[in-house]
C-alpha cells in the first residue's frame, strides 16, 4: 500500500480512474481521519463534517497530487488544517454534549471511557491537540511532526509536554472528585 | 530528584529509570501522576479503535458525486452558450452581407438571441 500511497492513487485519478480511487481511499483512511477530527473538535458531528469536507478537498485535488509526500501526510494534512480553520472560526460550536458521542464507539470493556478525555481535550489549544492528536493517533515521530506542523522540534516537545500535563492534571482531578471505584488508570 | 523533575520525566514518556522509580515509591503524589499520566495513554489507546459512523463513507461518495456532476453541467452550460452565442453571431454576419441594412441584422439578432435563451433552457432543463 505505501508503494501506492506516494502517487498510484493520483495516478489512477489521472487516468480515468478517479472514482475508484477515490473510493478506496476513503474506506482507508475514512476512520483514522474521523479521529483526528474528532480528538481536535471533540464533537462527533462536527468530526463527521469535517471528515467530509476533508475528502471534498481530496476529491478535488487527487488529480493534481504529485506524491512529493505520502498520500496520507497530505489527506491529515488537509484535515488538520480543516479542523483548525473550523476551531478558528467557531470554537463554541465544537464544544461537546458528552452524550452525543455514538455509544457503538465505546469498547465493550469501559462503558464511558471518551467524555473525560474529551472533556480534557476542551483544555487545550488547537495547536496543543493537533500535536496530541498526531503523537498518539498517527504515531508520528518528533522529527515528522515538526515537519507537519511547521514548528522546531523543541516547540513540538514543549506543545506535547504541556499538553500531557494538562491532561493528566484534568485526569487526576477527576480521579480526586469520582470516589474510588478503579476506573481511569488504564494498564 | 524531587518531583518537578520526576513529572517532567514521566511526560516525557520515561516511566523507567532508577531514580524515578526510586521516587515514585516514596512519593504519593508523583504515583497519583503517574497514574493518570498512563490513564491519559490508555484513554488515546482507546480512542484508536473508534470508527466513523457507517453514513459517511456513502455522504461523501454521494457528495463527490454531486460536485462532479455540477461541474459537468456548468462546464456543459458554458459550452452550450458558446455554441449558441457562435451561432448567433455567424446568423448575423451572414444576414449582413446579404441584407446590409441595420434593422434587419438587428431583428435577425434578436431573434437568434430568443433562439439561443431557449436552447439554453432546454439545455438546463434536461
Amino acid at each position: 500500500m505505501t508503494e501506492r500511497a506516494t502517487g498510484g492513487f493520483a495516478e489512477e485519478a489521472r487516468s480515468g480512474r478517479r472514482e475508484e480511487a477515490f473510493e478506496t481511499l476513503v474506506t482507508i483512511y475514512q476512520h483514522k481521519v474521523y479521529r483526528l477530527a474528532l480528538t481536535m473538535l471533540r464533537n462527533p458531528q462536527a468530526a463527521e463534517d469535517a471528515t467530509q469536507e476533508t475528502f471534498l478537498r481530496v476529491w478535488k485535488a487527487l488529480p493534481g497530487f504529485r506524491g512529493d509526500s505520502e498520500i496520507s501526510t497530505w489527506i491529515y494534512s488537509i484535515a488538520r488544517n480543516r479542523c483548525l480553520s473550523m476551531l478558528n472560526r467557531s470554537s463554541s460550536k465544537c464544544e461537546i454534549g458528552m452524550e452525543e458521542l455514538p455509544e457503538q464507539t465505546a469498547p465493550p470493556h469501559d462503558p464511558d471511557p471518551f467524555p473525560t478525555l474529551m472533556e480534557a481535550l476542551g483544555q487545550l489549544d488547537g495547536r496543543q491537540r493537533e500535536a496530541v492528536a498526531l503523537f498518539y493517533l498517527e504515531d508520528k515521530s518528533y522529527e515528522e511532526m515538526s515537519q507537519q506542523m511547521g514548528i522546531p522540534i523543541g516547540s513540538v516537545k514543549t506543545y506535547l509536554h504541556r499538553a500531557r500535563r494538562v491532561l493528566a492534571t484534568f485526569f487526576q482531578t477527576r480521579d480526586a472528585e469520582v470516589p474510588a471505584d478503579g476506573k481511569g488508570t488504564g494498564q | 530528584m524531587n518531583c518537578g523533575h520526576a513529572q517532567d520525566q514521566l511526560l516525557d514518556g520515561g516511566f523507567g529509570g532508577q531514580d524515578l522509580t526510586g521516587h515514585l515509591a516514596s512519593c504519593a503524589e508523583c504515583r497519583r501522576f503517574a497514574a493518570s499520566v498512563e490513564a491519559v495513554d490508555a484513554a488515546f489507546h482507546r480512542l484508536r479503535i473508534v470508527l466513523a459512523p457507517p453514513t459517511l463513507k456513502p455522504n461523501v461518495l454521494l457528495r463527490a458525486k454531486l460536485e462532479q456532476g455540477l461541474r459537468r453541467r456548468l462546464i456543459t452550460l458554458a459550452l452550450d452558450t458558446l455554441a449558441a452565442a457562435g451561432c448567433v453571431a455567424a446568423l448575423a454576419a451572414v444576414l449582413f452581407w446579404i441584407y446590409p441594412q441595420p434593422a434587419v441584422t438587428a431583428f435577425a439578432l434578436v431573434l437568434g438571441c430568443l433562439w439561443a435563451a431557449l436552447f439554453r433552457g432546454t439545455a438546463i432543463e434536461t
